[in-house]
């Protein structure tokens, strides 16, 4: 017998990949009826509302509830004291976090006590009765301050610590090739440091869970990136097991890396199983930045050129500020560091970094996980050595892109794409070479970044009695589109329409299991899975065909556009079923998994499936008297090896791009650095760009070569788009006006500054 | 937030007597874009909120009379910022109430609850003051106008005595042959709060007028500075002479925004924008 499935991995081929499908929540999103948990009720809820701390570091000598418990519709106030001791703390790095304040405060908003009560109103109500006393202790909030040799130490008893007594949480380190050979060697030489603010990730949709038992069981109802770490790390800190803890993630409204790891689901978690309730934590939009951001980072680069332009070495010492936990940062910090050479060919290197913690806000997880903190200091550095070599910007990066097929780091994936191209592409598009009017330069950067080594993603697809088609996976819909973008993956691979798909995401009671939704790997890693799920089905309509038509080995069956042609029949699934199974019986079971590459030892814990790049070119016009930069235009080129929703991918450059420009415009939380207590965490206070600030000239374009390792030879992106604006536009700048910036973000008032020699 | 009443009253006399019960533990309720934000995050907790916008003698329409316009008290920004004729006449109110906010503040909040809120940063407010704008208040046995000049009188401080509200505002007609405008800086595009504000207004016969806010405890008219140019024209020495005058009116503060260096820096470059501005539509 031999048997065709029919090829699609030629784009003429495809008739839903590639194509415009509308996603499934954009009615839900436009007349705001989509379900956000915040939304949600449940009988018998409890509402919590979280009292936090005032200082950054302080001892808690009492906390007295008595007026706060008294109040009517109160159920129950709690403080760290009240619950199993030891208090129980979570983490997915390190279980360092405690549910609520252990005796002791270790940054300004760390929560301390909750107050549980029939309503939000008046559980809010309440929070003003909680008396507390503290004895300040002192507190760090720099880089600096955290590392002086008599600095107050965040976490003075974890034995964890890299080395005890000091605030440094961990250090990495990756080396090749002999820098100091070359430092010899080198014609010139250029050395910066660079500094990256703290941001927050800011999500229109706040923080809310909803955690209820269920007989022994427990589920948890969450806006949550990663339903699978939710579980384990609530299973973790709450001594149960994986079976009896089911994570749903909730349709999100904004994640972008904040809501990747669990933040007050294991309290939320916890207060179910003791009330034997349902427990609502909703926190205010403000409250959002008491509970995530990027870390801030500082970045020394020393870089040899030879006096063509081609880079010798890169010798880059990293300092990332993280918070007061681990939270996902020392994962942040080691990760990003190891592609701290860029995309650019590296003979040889030595990278440095180390997380310092302080008593601020946990940093986490950041749409780019590290990279715009680190892309911004090579970049930067790229435009300064080509005004030194005298070679134009776009010059001395084509020089130093590999060729596909090159080595990037050595031991791992080799260069998977045609680099050139989509630089080329970046700089054509934006018009480079054209003589700029007066204050206005171009400036163009590359960004990159690898997706998680080793991962795994698994999924089941059903195939109905009827011809429909479930498809369950445990990637989460963050607004990325996964839900639209996994229907499509089926329905081209199975040959249904859409309309005939429908998708199950981020229940870990009805998915099986995925690694996260996070670093761009979805479309690869959960789409592979998929369409492993589909083949599974095909070959097992195959072996059903093989025993009602008891095939004699020469004939040949085709299965093509959801049916199968055999015996010169054509044949629907629901057709073939129903005569295996008996009319509207039964269905088809397809398993799929993916699996990264694997590797004992390697510092990444296996091989980078794909190299997520992007090229990011700006025009900008400075306005001199004010400082004021005008971006009119911003683009973003990715090499995306296929497209799968172009609406969507377009969306998700864009707000890449957005989110960019905040960074570098407008962007940063602040700390005092007396207090250590947050100074603009507040909508009020804190600006992101609207819809008013976008370039009048926005657009994204995408490299198509069909080269990478997902289906029908995708890559992934997402946050490709964040991670080279800050350079792309201080490139521009220093071209429009000869100032060179070296922090974020680019105000105005800076801008006027630099111009005016002030500082 | 905390419970409060809730009245609509429907008229004056019922508006003024549910005033008089209630004193100081009532708050004024018009578009509410201030006073609902403030009272969710508890900066203020009144235990009576009186809604005035069913108060029959009080209005949203912007009338025109012989000798200038008025603004009724529930007049929106927005309405403002869309009457042809207050682009035409008073465009530095115009484009300063556009300044306001996003679109869907505009769309509730009111003028006079703009300037009754007497933030230092009041974007309307250095319009209201270059047009000489008057204020008319009302309580139960009273009636007064006085110049807008003189109504705001701290940050967040009125002139308004406890019972009395602002029943309408009136803006005089522009000198004739005179043009004006209003330029914001801020740290973005969208809904932000003003760094500099500056509205000018510039005349044939150079009377000239200049207000700003933001860059002092309240927003004021640099009145040395309109004295340079009334007398002696608007040369470019002149234009520099008045800019180091504004300046030195300024009293701004350091803030997570701007430095107060940026901002003095700021006044000059603002108003020497707004005041170019006007003199090239007043030159064509």
């Amino acid at each position: 017998m031999s048997i065709t499935i029919a090829d699609k991995d030629t784009e003429n081929d495809l008739k839903i990949v590639g194509k415009n499908v509308k996603r499934s929540d954009a009615l839900k999103k436009v007349t705001g009826t989509l379900d956000y948990v915040i939304d949600q009720k449940m009988p018998g809820m409890l509402h919590g509302k979280l009292l936090r701390s005032e200082y950054a570091r302080a001892e808690i000598i009492k906390i007295d509830t008595t007026e706060a418990k008294a109040i009517k519709g109160v159920y129950d106030v709690l403080t760290g004291e009240n619950l199993s001791q030891p208090v129980p703390r979570f983490g997915s790095i390190k279980e360092d976090q405690p549910l609520l304040a252990d005796k002791e405060v270790k940054y300004h908003g760390e929560p301390i006590a909750i107050v549980l009560a029939v309503d939000e109103e008046t559980a809010k109500k309440a929070l003003k009765y909680v008396k507390v006393k503290y004895k300040q202790l002192p507190s760090v909030s720099t880089i600096e301050e955290a590392l002086k040799p008599n600095a107050p130490i965040v976490h003075s008893n974890d034995q964890d610590n890299e080395k005890t007594n000091s605030n440094i949480c961990g250090h990495w380190d990756y080396n090749w090739g002999d820098v100091d050979l070359q430092k010899e060697n080198s014609s010139f030489t250029i050395n910066n440091e660079f500094e990256f603010p703290m941001i927050h990730h800011f999500p229109i949709e706040p923080y809310s869970c909803i955690s209820y038992p269920v007989d022994d069981e427990l589920v948890i109802k969450t806006p949550i990136q990663h339903p699978f770490i939710l579980r384990r790390v609530v299973a973790q800190a709450l001594n149960m097991e994986l079976s009896k803890v089911r994570a749903i993630s909730n349709t999100i409204g904004g994640g972008f890396g904040g809501k990747g790891y669990p933040k007050i689901e294991p309290l939320a978690a916890y207060l179910a199983m003791e009330t034997v309730r349902p427990v609502k934590i909703t926190l205010s939009l403000d409250e959002g930045f008491f509970s995530a951001r990027r870390s801030s980072a500082q970045v020394n680069i020393c870089t040899g050129f030879n006096s063509e332009g081609f880079i010798n070495y890169q010798d880059i010492t990293i300092k990332y500020l993280i918070g007061a936990y681990a939270d996902s940062a020392p994962r942040v910090a080691g990760k990003s560091s190891y592609l701290a050479c860029g995309p650019y060919r590296t003979p040889n290197a030595r990278i440095n970094c180390e997380a310092v913690y302080s008593n601020t806000v946990p940093s986490t997880a950041f749409r780019g996980f590290g990279m715009p903190q680190l892309i911004w200091a090579l970049e930067s550095q790229m435009n300064e050595a080509s005004k030194i070599v005298g070679l134009d910007p776009v010059d001395i990066r084509l020089k130093n892109l590999p060729e596909k097929g090159d080595v990037l780091i050595p031991g791992d994936n080799p260069v998977d794409g045609d680099w050139k191209q989509g630089l080329r592409k970046a700089a054509e598009l934006i018009g480079w070479g054209k003589d700029n009017e007066k204050n206005k330069g171009k400036g163009i950067a590359i960004g990159i970044k690898n997706p998680i080594p080793a991962s795994v993603s698994k999924s089941i697809v059903r195939l109905h009695a009827d011809g429909s088609v479930t498809v369950s996976s445990g990637t989460s819909e963050m607004g990325q589109g996964a839900k639209t973008v996994m229907g499509q993956i089926a329905a081209e691979e199975l040959g249904v329409p859409m309309n005939r798909v429908s998708v199950n995401l981020g229940d870990t009671s009805v998915a099986p299991f995925d690694t996260a939704t996070a670093g761009s790997r979805s479309t690869v890693s959960m789409g592979r899975a998929i369409k492993s799920a589909c083949d599974d089905i095909k070959n097992q309509i195959k072996e059903i065909i093989h025993e009602l038509y008891t095939l004699k080995t020469s004939e040949e069956m085709i299965i093509s556009d959801g049916y199968v042609k055999v015996h010169e029949k054509v044949i629907s699934y629901a057709e073939i079923l129903t005569e295996y199974m008996g009319p509207n019986l039964g269905e088809i079971v397809g398993r799929g998994v993916f699996k990264g590459t694997k590797i004992n030892n390697h510092p990444m814990g296996g091989l980078a499936d794909f190299w997520e790049i992007v090229f990011t070119a700006s025009e900008v016009k400075v306005e001199k008297e004010t400082g004021k930069l005008n971006i009119n235009k911003l683009l973003n080129v990715s090499d995306v090896g296929c497209v799968i929703n172009p609406l969507q991918a377009e969306a998700q450059e864009e707000g890449a791009a957005i989110m960019g420009l905040g960074h570098t415009l407008m962007e940063q939380l602040v700390y005092d650095n007396n207090s250590s207590k947050l100074m603009n965490g507040s909508a009020l206070d804190y600006r992101v760009p609207t819809s008013m600030d976008i370039p009048d000239n926005f657009e994204s374009d995408f490299i198509e070569n069909h080269d990478g390792p997902g289906p029908f030879g995708a890559k992934g992106l997402g946050e490709s788009g964040i991670i080279a604006v800050a350079p792309a536009v201080a490139g521009a700048v220093s071209e429009a006006v000869g100032i060179k910036m070296k922090d974020l973000p680019i105000s105005a008032e800076k801008v006027w500054g630099l111009i005016n020699n002030k500082k | 937030m905390s419970e409060f009443l809730y009245h609509v009253p429907n008229n004056l006399d019922d508006l003024f007597s549910t005033i008089k019960k209630h004193g100081s533990s009532a708050a004024l309720l018009a578009g509410g874009t201030d006073l609902l934000i403030h009272l969710k995050v508890g900066k203020i907790a009144p235990q009576h909120v009186i809604d005035i916008k069913h108060v029959k003698e009080l209005y949203e329409k912007i009338t025109f009379c012989s000798n200038g316009m008025t603004i009724g008290a529930l007049t929106t920004l927005i309405n403002i910022t869309k009457h042809p004729d207050v682009q035409k006449l008073y465009p530095a109110l115009s484009e300063s109430a556009r300044k306001v906010g996003s679109k869907q503040i505009r769309n509730r909040g009111t003028l006079v609850g703009n300037i009754c809120n007497a933030s230092p940063a009041a974007d309307t407010a250095p319009a209201l003051l270059i047009y000489n704008a008057e204020v008319t208040i009302v309580g139960m046995n009273s009636r007064r106008t006085i110049p807008f000049e003189s109504f705001i009188k701290g940050p967040g401080k009125t002139d308004l005595k406890e019972g009395e509200i602002v029943e309408s505002l009136f803006f005089p007609f522009p000198p004739a042959n005179s043009t004006s405008n209003f330029v914001k800086l801020a740290r973005r595009e969208g809904a932000d709060l003003t760094i500099v504000g500056t509205a000018t207004l510039a005349a044939s016969n150079y009377e000239t007028r200049i207000a700003l806010c933001a860059v002092a405890p309240i927003p004021f008219r640099a009145c040395s500075a309109e004295y340079v140019l009334n007398q002696g024209g608007y040369n470019q020495q002149n234009i520099d002479k008045a800019l180091e005058k504004v300046v030195h009116n300024a009293n701004p503060i350091s803030d997570l925004r701007a430095t107060k260096e940026y901002r003095l820096a700021m006044v000059e470059v603002i108003t020497r924008k707004s005041l170019e501005n006007s003199l090239k539509i007043l030159t064509n």
